[in-house]
């Protein structure tokens, strides 16, 4: 028998050969998905950065206002009694606390901006690798298996 | 998140993709199905899996890089 006809089922060939196609066709999508969110991932912590930038800048104008309305009821004495300044000091620790929250933030947006890149880095080595497989290699596989099915299905009709 | 979404979309259709090669592998038995799987199948599995590996590495970090930088709502 000859030997590349050893196949005892031709319709696994085929299917195993479309189950390659429709690898590809998913395995292509995906990757190209995983590198436009990457992408996308990038710019978005850009965006963060402007908008912790800004949101610290509001924070501390907040800040400053309420503390010149604090200072501002501290000096409005009723008689001998010193005026009821609770709220006006809780604004201030809110705002303190708006202005804390923002700036760490912002580190943390600075640390990733920096970190990223290497993290996908890491990924894009092997994420090319793994396209190089599904755009340049599995189209040969297919076309070997092609040859192979055609020899067998000749094969077949000779027997 | 599209990271995520593409590393399970590769992992299960290479999943299948593993069964219908071992079912062909049972039935195909010369040498042209030696060469092709020592030349073929083996990088394109070694590829698919270290692929994988790095997805699994850096999802996560994806994960922390939104948690920690978004305004609360989660990311974009």
């Amino acid at each position: 028998m000859n030997p590349s006809a050893n196949v005892q089922n031709v319709d696994f060939l085929s299917m195993f050969q479309m189950s390659l196609q429709h690898f590809q066709e998913k395995a292509k999508d995906a990757l190209m998905n995983i590198d436009m969110d990457l992408r996308r991932t990038k710019d978005w912590l850009d965006d963060m950065y402007s908008e912790w930038k800004a949101e610290i800048r509001k924070a501390e104008d907040a800040l400053q206002q309420a503390k010149l309305e604090l200072n501002r009821k501290k000096m409005m004495k009723i008689g001998e009694r010193a005026p009821d300044t609770s709220d006006e000091e809780k604004r201030v620790k809110k705002c303190m606390a708006r202005l804390e929250h923002a700036e760490e933030k912002l580190e943390r947006t600075k640390h990733w901006q920096r970190s990223l890149p290497q993290e996908i880095l890491n990924y894009e080595g092997p994420g090319r690798q793994l396209k190089t497989q599904v755009e340049g290699v599995i189209p040969t596989m297919t076309a070997l298996l092609n040859e192979k099915i055609a020899v067998l299905e000749q094969y077949q009709k000779l027997g | 998140m599209s990271v995520d979404l593409g590393r399970n979309t590769i992992f299960k259709e290479f999943e299948v993709l593993k069964h219908r090669w071992n079912e062909t592998e049972s039935v195909w038995k010369d040498v042209v199905r030696v060469e092709f799987s020592r030349d073929k199948w083996v990088p394109l599995e070694s590829s698919v899996m270290t692929a994988l590996a790095a997805l699994d590495r850096l999802t996560p970090i994806l994960v922390q890089v939104r948690e920690q930088c978004s305004g609360g709502s989660g990311g974009h």
